[in-house]
């Protein structure tokens, strides 16, 4: 893993089109700016943690047969 | 082609029949899917793996369960090659367990498929409010579904199967 130092308003530039500012830092809170390619899905990481969790729930779950509604 | 499957035997599926998922979904492994659907009025559908005969998740349209639910932005269709003014169908993955009044629906993550190419891609719905273990019948009893139908765009890539052996 690469490890960057950077302030407050600097930046870090991840190919030609995305870019990550530090905009502020508070306590052990960090706020960072991406800019990046609509393309590109930027999410918080937990939320793909939770989505796989599910995912898996489901498929383990599943029945052989559903009920007749 | 065919293709075997545990729930509902061999599966004999034309190309159209073939979702295809670049990017899988969300930690389950796989690119191809189908949809299978097992029976004319069931509004409950299961996305069947082509690459894992016992891997198969119950989904429906969430808007059946959730009128209100709507999808933002959706930055993950530029990853299929799909544009939001075409016909997109969206589907929610259902978890369900023997007891169908503990069912719950996962409205963070719809499953989005572009009725043109096929391609598939699970997206993340961040608005406010959404759950990823949403009580299947908050809005509807069972009943209520008879009446909803179980697609809106992909008719033609449903695989349609009598019912679960």
């Amino acid at each position: 893993m690469l490890v960057i130092s950077r302030k407050v308003d600097e930046q870090v530039r991840i190919g030609d089109e995305i870019t990550v500012r530090i905009l502020g830092v508070q306590g052990n809170v960090v706020r960072i700016g991406i800019d990046a390619p609509k393309s590109v899905v930027v999410h918080r990481e937990e939320v793909f943690e939770q989505i796989a969790g599910a995912n898996k729930q489901a498929a383990a779950q599943a029945p052989r047969a559903l009920p007749k509604l | 082609m065919n293709c075997e499957s545990t729930r509902f035997g061999t599966l004999e599926l034309d190309d159209e029949h073939v979702l295809h998922f670049p990017h899988g979904l969300v930690g389950i492994p796989g690119q191809f899917w189908a949809l299978v659907s097992t029976g004319e009025d069931s509004v409950i559908l299961w996305l069947q793996s082509l690459e894992d005969a016992d891997l198969a998740l119950p989904v429906c349209r969430p808007q059946i369960v959730a009128p209100d639910y709507k999808i933002g932005t959706v930055p993950e269709l530029q990853g299929i090659d799909a544009d939001v003014g075409e016909p997109i169908e969206q589907l929610a993955v259902v978890t369900a367990t023997d007891s169908l009044a503990d069912w719950t629906i996962n409205l963070v993550g719809p499953i989005l498929i572009s009725a043109r190419t096929g391609k598939g891609v699970q997206a993340i719905n961040e608005r406010d409010g959404l759950s990823l273990r949403a009580p299947m019948w908050q809005h509807v009893e069972p009943s209520d579904l008879a009446s909803a139908s179980a697609v809106e765009y992909l008719d033609l890539r449903l695989v349609r199967v009598d019912e679960e052996r």
